[in-house]
């Protein structure tokens, strides 16, 4: 094996190589076995490296990293965080269906004029709601979207998740399995920011214990450390009721 | 590290979603990721949440996961440490600040509580790791260390190490080759065979 193809394989066991150049040296790896061998061994040994100062992990992130299996089997329904290939099946759909509506009445224009005009609002109306639902998806399709689990500090196994984007700052909220709760409360979101909790949006839950909540403020400055719930009189508290009942941390 | 073969079926399970499997993938990796995380961004905060997305990515990917590209502890080394360098970059640090302050969590902080310790036999795997592993870097002459280092733990390129340690880049191409073949070498009886 000669220095440049040792080059190549330092370049790729450290990342140096663009996705291209990597997908080509994998390829060349697949057929040079003197190749394959000795670049795993070194990737290997790096890895060996790498794993040599181990830190025990918190409690939080090993609940938020254990949370991704789910709720236990038995638990209230299965979390259900929105559905994209749902909403773009109805979206489909719906405009399938709408489009199908407008060429048989535009047949019978000239026997319902006043039916057609009622369809076309209709249809306006149905336009106007897919739009915000692309807008939707985009946004939840959108690369810079940040997902954030939060676990529950009690026995329970509810979801919480906040999608959040940076710039500009919003986020999206949605909980499953969530405890039923009283008629006077609700529950609350805050953002830790400074050493500060800050209120944000406050809800309940419906069937399945299922919260969604699109828009959810977010402090436009300051540095973000974590997110909880705790849980509130119903039109939601300018400081937080302990115990915090979920909660992640964000490390900004 | 792990038995390769048991670390695959682990990986499988995950893709099976068996219950249980991602327990064992993170008691098993978890802290060895966290300490790469923390040596590369700083601060156990960011580190952490390093470590949970790449745990997402592991939740989500595992069907990818390819033992003819390594093994699974070489596969979630490499999202961890992308990840991480992400993140700094990001930053637009160049440099890990070891002069970062450390985000202590006090009793209220309800986000970050101590973890179940690790098993005896993973304490005395990761004491055997830790052990050959500094017996290696040991070996190695300072400059082929500093390089390894530079390169690794803070991605900088084999060009940017040049310009920073004022050092043809032939040079340092030459360190860095022969460290890493002095490394592999050295931890040899630690490295599993990634393909079967």
């Amino acid at each position: 094996m000669n220095d440049a193809q040792r080059d190549l394989i330092a370049a790729w066991v450290l990342g140096e190589l663009s996705p291209e150049e990597a997908a080509a040296f994998e390829a060349a790896m697949r057929t040079d076995a003197a190749l394959r061998s000795e670049a795993l061994a070194q990737r290997e040994a790096l890895a060996e490296l790498a794993l040599a100062e181990p830190r025990a992990p918190s409690r939080s992130l090993r609940d938020r990293v254990l949370a991704l299996e789910g709720p236990p089997p038995g638990a209230a329904d299965a979390a259900e965080v929105i559905p994209i290939a749902w909403y773009r099946r109805t979206a489909w759909l719906a405009v399938a269906a709408t489009v199908a509506l407008t060429i048989a009445l535009a047949a019978t224009w000239r026997s319902s004029q006043r039916q057609y005009r009622a369809v076309v609002a209709a249809r306006d109306s149905i336009a106007a709601e897919l739009a915000a639902r692309d807008s939707l998806l985009a946004e939840l399709a959108d690369p810079s979207l940040r997902t954030v689990t939060m676990v529950a500090n009690a026995p329970a196994r509810p979801l919480v998740q906040l999608m959040m984007r940076r710039d500009p700052r919003r986020a999206m909220l949605s909980a499953a399995a969530l405890p039923p709760i009283g008629d006077d409360q609700a529950y609350q979101l805050w953002f830790v920011v400074d050493g500060t909790p800050q209120p944000s949006v406050t809800f309940r839950p419906g069937g399945g214990g299922r919260a969604l909540s699109l828009e959810v403020p977010m402090p436009e400055s300051g540095k973000l450390q974590a997110v909880a719930v705790t849980l509130e009189p119903r039109g939601g508290s300018a400081t937080p009721t302990l115990p915090v009942l979920y909660s992640a941390p964000l490390g900004e | 590290m792990n038995d390769a073969a048991s670390d695959r079926d682990l990986v499988a399970a995950v893709v099976r979603r068996e219950p249980g499997a991602m327990t064992t993938l993170f008691d098993r990796y978890a802290a060895g990721l966290n300490g790469l995380a923390h040596r590369i961004v700083g601060n156990a905060a960011d580190a952490e949440e390093v470590v949970a997305e790449t745990f997402a990515q592991a939740w989500s990917q595992a069907g990818r996961y390819r033992a003819d590209r390594g093994s699974v502890a070489a596969w979630l080394v490499t999202m961890t440490r992308s990840r991480a360098l992400d993140l700094v970059r990001a930053r637009g640090r160049r440099q890990r600040s070891s002069e970062a302050v450390e985000r202590e969590a006090g009793p209220s902080d309800p986000v970050a509580m101590g973890s179940p310790p690790p098993d005896t036999d993973q304490r005395a795997l990761d004491h055997e790791r830790r052990t050959r592993v500094q017996a290696a870097l040991a070996d190695l002459p300072e400059e082929q260390r500093e390089v390894l280092v530079l390169a690794y733990f803070q991605g900088l390129s084999q060009s940017e190490i040049a310009e920073r340690l004022d050092t043809p880049l032939g040079t340092v191409k030459t360190r860095v080759r022969l460290a890493l073949g002095k490394l592999r070498g050295a931890l040899r009886p630690l490295a599993p065979e990634a393909t079967r």
